[in-house]
């Protein structure tokens, strides 16, 4: 049986002594959305993060599997190497950082770990500046230092830009969709289905369903209190729009 | 440091050395600016002055090249063909300035870096800047000897709207020390830019002394780099006694393993108008330790004064220590001064944003260090000295550097 791209297998999760996640199953194949939904506080930024490997989130039982392998002794970088992507749902301004020798740093940890050259400068520009125009993205933003002085939605704009150039297998997108106005939604929305093929996996973490009407899931999961509470396919995002959550609370 | 002319009836500077020898007593704990830097390894050596013993039979192992002045071991050599507006005096002019000295200290008491270096000193210098010079002037100081003990002693005195950019470069092993005295006199709509690299080895002690006095519109703009030394310490002391003068005082120290570094200053406004600025950035790891002391005096009348002094340190260990002292004294009432510091680790959310682009925990640090430290490279306009300090900051020398420290540390 050919393995799964991710497989979370009964997730726990504690953060200072504090259990968030509690039990999370899930199954995502190459080629496949799938999105989870959830009230604030439900732990879908702490599944985001301990996907990523950031510090403070203390795994207490379960396991993460990528291509079958565990990531959970996988420091952040060595999992984005793997093929993970986390889109960030607040982008983390870098002063004093340069935004080209940022996405080139990025570009190059990973070609390296390949054992491939590194990128050649203007070759490499040339790529960014073609992939910054089909975001949306303004010249001088690349210019300027990471995400320093940029508005939400370039912010957003910005991370799905870093996404394209890393070309991940796996794509968790914590809340890309929150402040973002209708036209940089449909803009990103464009960006990651543009990147929708066979060869990517998404996780499409989100708190509203509008986010669904340009980017369609294969699977929506409903998560409520640190724990799935429904599974299914878009329909059930589009139920939880109209009821809310409130039914699915413990 | 009264605005005399230099050709003033003064002692011979053999008369001032005598009496700076016998005034030298190295300072103790409860000497202001001196409660954080102990000199006792110092205190117990017993240096030799260049000017009662022997010179060193050293010659530079490069030929100096154009517009530069080669010390070694604090003995200048013959130098370099010097650009035009650039006259180098003898000691006697020199001394004419050196005598004044014991009025750069409001309280009059002894100055003992400046005793020192005058008591060791085998002569001293008048540099003089006449115009508007393009090439930068390079001192280049290059030490080996341990014991022998001889010191830059150079007085430059900068005639109206003159400008000139120096590239002061310490380099050299050994456990040496040195005491490089300046004085920089800066007659009205004069510009300096100073730019300092001290880079010398692990063992050494570098206690340097800097007097700047400006007149009406005149500019000191410094740039230190201090990376080197057991103990590196610069002092700089600055009267603006002229009118909408501009003082400039940029300092970035790494200091690692057992290093100690120390940025000590202290600003007069003694007239109106003037503006003061000091930025000073640390990186410290290992057992490091670190001062920033900078002092701002206003004089009643110096008013409309911008005074402001801003510290920031970048804590790699938890055995490291920081200290911060700054100091404010205003006499006038219209004034704006300011001073801030913070200490803190890398941002860990900004560590993590990186490390979730797969660039390794090493790279992710050291881009976070270059881009910290950037915020002082950027606010240096003068291009010759931005790049020569880049020279030796570059991502290559930061993860060197890095590489070196966590080897130490852990």
């Amino acid at each position: 049986m050919a393995k799964s791209l991710l497989e979370i297998k009964n997730l726990h999760v504690q953060v200072e002594d504090t259990p968030i996640l509690r039990g999370i199953d899930l199954v995502l194949d190459t080629g496949q959305i799938h999105a989870i939904m959830g009230p604030n506080g439900s732990g879908k930024s702490t599944l985001s993060y301990v996907l990523a490997g950031r510090d403070g989130y203390e795994v207490t039982k379960g396991d993460i599997l990528l291509d079958g392998e565990s990531v959970l002794e996988m420091e952040a970088d060595e999992r984005a190497r793997a093929g993970m992507f986390l889109a960030f749902q607040y982008p983390v301004e870098l002063p004093g950082v340069g935004g080209m020798g940022f996405l080139r740093a990025a570009v190059n940890a990973a070609r390296t770990a390949r054992g491939e050259a590194e990128v050649d400068h203007i070759a490499f520009a040339k790529q960014v500046r073609a992939a910054a125009q089909e975001l949306g993205i303004k010249e001088d933003m690349l210019k300027r230092t990471v995400n320093v002085g940029f508005s939400g939605g370039e912010k957003k704009r910005y991370e799905i830009l870093q996404m394209k150039l890393l070309a991940p297998r796996l794509a968790i997108l914590d809340e890309t969709d929150s402040g973002l106005d209708i036209d940089a939604l449909r803009i990103v929305a464009e960006g990651v289905n543009k990147q929708k093929s066979a060869t990517l996996g998404v996780l499409l973490i989100t708190h509203y369903q509008r986010l669904l009407d340009y980017i369609t899931p294969d699977n929506v999961h409903i998560m409520v209190d640190g724990r799935i509470a429904a599974s299914g396919d878009k329909a059930l995002a589009l139920e939880v729009e109209k009821d809310g959550y409130a039914k699915y609370a413990a | 440091m009264r605005n005399m002319p230099l050709d003033t009836q003064a002692p011979s500077f053999a008369d001032l050395q005598k009496a700076a020898a016998s005034r030298h007593a190295w300072p103790t704990a409860r000497e202001e600016g001196w409660q954080f830097t102990r000199l006792n390894a110092i205190r117990q050596r017993d240096f030799t002055p260049a000017s009662k013993h022997r010179l060193p039979n050293a010659t530079s192992p490069t030929p100096p090249k154009p517009n530069q002045l080669q010390f070694i071991n604090g003995v200048m050599q013959a130098n370099g063909k010097l650009a035009t507006g650039i006259t180098i005096g003898d000691a006697a002019t020199a001394t004419a300035a050196l005598s004044l000295l014991t009025d750069a200290t409001s309280d009059g008491g002894s100055e003992p870096i400046a005793d020192f270096a005058l008591a060791h000193a085998d002569t001293a210098r008048v540099i003089k800047v006449g115009g508007k010079v393009d090439t930068p002037l390079t001192l280049s100081f290059q030490y080996s000897d341990d014991e022998l003990s001889s010191h830059g002693v150079i007085v430059f005195d900068v005639a109206a709207n003159a400008g000139l950019t120096i590239l002061e470069e310490h380099t050299g092993g050994g456990n040496g020390m040195t005491a490089p005295l300046m004085l920089f006199r800066l007659a009205a709509g004069s510009s300096i830019t100073h730019s300092r690299r001290l880079l010398e080895g692990a063992e050494r002690a570098h206690l340097g002394l800097t007097l700047i006095q400006l007149a009406d519109n005149a500019r000191y703009h410094a740039h230190s780099l201090l990376l080197g030394g057991q103990l590196a310490r610069t002092e700089t002391r600055i009267r603006m006694d002229g009118e909408a003068g501009d003082a400039l005082l940029n300092t970035i120290y790494m200091a690692r393993d057992k290093q100690m570094h120390d940025i000590t200053s202290r600003i007069d406004h003694n007239a109106p108008h003037c503006l003061s600025f000091q930025r000073v950035h640390g990186i410290i790891s290992g057992e490091a330790k670190s001062v920033f002391q900078g002092k701002v005096r206003v004089a009643r009348g110096a008013q409309k004064t911008d005074g402001n002094q801003m510290s920031r340190a970048l804590l790699l260990s938890r055995t490291c220590e920081v200290s911060t002292k700054p100091e404010l004294e205003i006499y006038a009432d219209d004034v704006a001064c300011s001073h801030g510091a913070t200490l803190g680790e890398l941002d860990e959310g900004q560590l993590f944003y990186l490390k979730s682009r797969g660039i390794p925990h090493a790279t992710a640090r050291q881009m976070l260090i270059v881009a910290f430290l950037e915020e002082v490279m950027e606010a240096i306009e003068d291009e010759a000295a931005r790049a020569w300090l880049s020279n030796v900051l570059d991502g290559d020398a930061i993860a060197a550097w890095c590489a070196a420290a966590d080897g130490m540390g852990e």
